[in-house]
């Protein structure tokens, strides 16, 4: 029910809202979670990315070698990520679940690479993410 | 055009620094006789908490004085935890240890005579076993003229190490002016080398090393903090020295921890744009080149190395007295 009601609240959402929007390089990520855009504390978190080049021209992630990471708070060189398992859905959007057993900041390297050489600028950038137990009744990121 | 000023530049470089080497081997009789102490000091395994290990254990001429493992092994059969560098052209290395933490080769020589995986051996202890040898203890006499001692050991082995000096690859022959000393493909990897790939931004001067810390990306996390070591920032974690490319060809396998096996392993590694470690290095990033230039640049790093450096009597073990 609860990922009902949050898959109802993200397709109201603008699809370029600021807070779920970044740019890297002449990419655009938008990106979703089914969490209120947080992570939920013990429990499967979906998140969903999609990819766009300028003039929001779709960039099905296929295109992509894309790797995601998860930092504990802010990316460190002296912490050891985790290295999340990625799928590409029909839509050509980049998902993954992430699963956290602490409420907190974490923090989502996106690191994509051009299968094709040339078809998109290669581009690293950081997701900012918020953990919480009742993800409904937290202020999000 | 930047390709053949840069060759220039090199051939310039490597005529001044191997005859300043020959320049100092060869007008000072003392730096020659503490070099050949240094060579005998350098194949003794007396110089270890278990008799077994000498300087040549993990520096083996045959393989550009490198040994072939991952990460090396010491007293008791103790695993290392980096890679043994090349000691070819070490001479013109201004900062040693893969993390850099020496200036000289004096004191980068007290570094693994006392480390618990390697030499295992205190510096008392280590001149202790020189003075209770009747015939190291009779040939510092002869060298410098007392009872041995930390600071004439480390002389001596860092002259003979100066002398281990290398230059006469199939590059260095085409460099000098002989067209045919590299194959077409060797030729081609060497455009990839200055231009497409730039690798000369790290891999410069003759040595081929910028002798700078970097992260290279070949690793997500690094273990190894590397530079951080000695200065405990966040940003120098995974920073290591950049390598020679000198005698590829016998130092596999390659990376600080001999991560990567072949040297195709390493260009691939390049050529996709490392692994995304925070601190790795911008000049690090997907290269874009194709399979055949992958072998090209392969095969022009393969016309780095020198065979005689593996063959070479001076570099050899000395004659038993």
């Amino acid at each position: 029910m609860k990922r009902l009601l949050s898959l109802a609240l993200a397709l109201t959402l603008s699809s370029a809202a600021a807070h779920d929007t970044i740019s890297a390089g002449n990419v655009n990520l938008e990106w979703h979670t089914d969490a209120n855009e947080l992570l939920e504390v013990d429990a499967d978190t979906t998140l969903t990315i999609r990819l766009s080049l300028p003039q929001n021209a779709p960039l099905s992630a296929e295109r992509c070698r894309c790797t995601l990471l998860l930092y504990p708070g802010a990316v460190s060189a002296r912490v050891r990520p985790t290295v999340l398992k990625t799928e590409v859905d029909p839509q050509g959007h980049l998902s993954t679940t992430i699963t956290v057993n602490r409420a907190g900041d974490y923090s989502l390297v996106v690191d994509g690479r051009p299968l094709k050489m040339g078809d998109f600028a290669p581009f690293r950038t950081t997701i900012r993410l918020k953990a919480a137990t009742d993800v409904f009744n937290v202020e999000g990121p | 055009m930047q390709r053949s000023l840069a060759i220039k530049c090199l051939a310039a470089g490597g005529l001044l620094l191997s005859g300043l080497v020959a320049r100092a081997q060869g007008t000072d009789p003392q730096e020659t006789a503490r070099a050949a102490l240094g060579r005998e000091l350098f194949y003794a395994p007396i110089l270890s908490s278990d008799g077994k290990v000498s300087c040549s254990s993990c520096h083996q001429q045959a393989k550009a004085f490198t040994d072939g493992l991952g990460t090396s092994l010491g007293a008791h059969g103790r695993n290392g935890k980096r890679s043994a560098p090349s000691l070819v052209n070490v001479a013109a290395r201004t900062r040693l240890f893969w993390h850099g933490a020496s200036p000289s080769l004096e004191l980068q020589a007290l570094g693994p005579l006392a480390d618990h995986n390697e030499h295992d051996f205190q510096p008392a202890e280590t001149v202790q076993a020189l003075k209770d040898d009747p015939y190291f203890a009779r040939r510092f006499q002869e060298v410098f003229g007392e009872a041995p001692k930390l600071l004439h050991l480390t002389r001596a082995l860092a002259a003979f190490e100066r002398t281990i000096v290398s230059y006469q690859s199939p590059f260095d022959r085409y460099s000098a002016g002989d067209q045919s000393a590299l194959t077409a493909a060797q030729v081609r990897g060497m455009d990839i080398f200055y231009d497409k790939a730039e690798c000369f931004h790290c891999h410069s001067g003759r040595n081929m090393s910028d002798n700078l810390p970097h992260n290279n990306g070949s690793v997500l996390f690094n273990e190894d903090i590397g530079l951080a070591q000695l200065t405990d920032q966040d940003e120098d974690v995974g920073k290591f020295i950049t390598p020679t490319l000198r005698n590829l060809t016998l130092t596999a396998p390659y990376m600080h921890a001999g991560q990567m096996k072949t040297l195709k392993e390493v260009v691939q590694h390049y050529n996709a744009g490392g692994q995304p470690n925070p601190n790795t290095d911008p000049l690090v990033r997907p290269l874009g080149l194709t399979d055949a230039e992958v072998d090209d640049l392969v095969a022009f790093l393969e016309s780095l190395t020198d065979p005689t450096v593996a063959t070479n009597p001076a570099f050899g073990p000395p004659e038993k007295p």
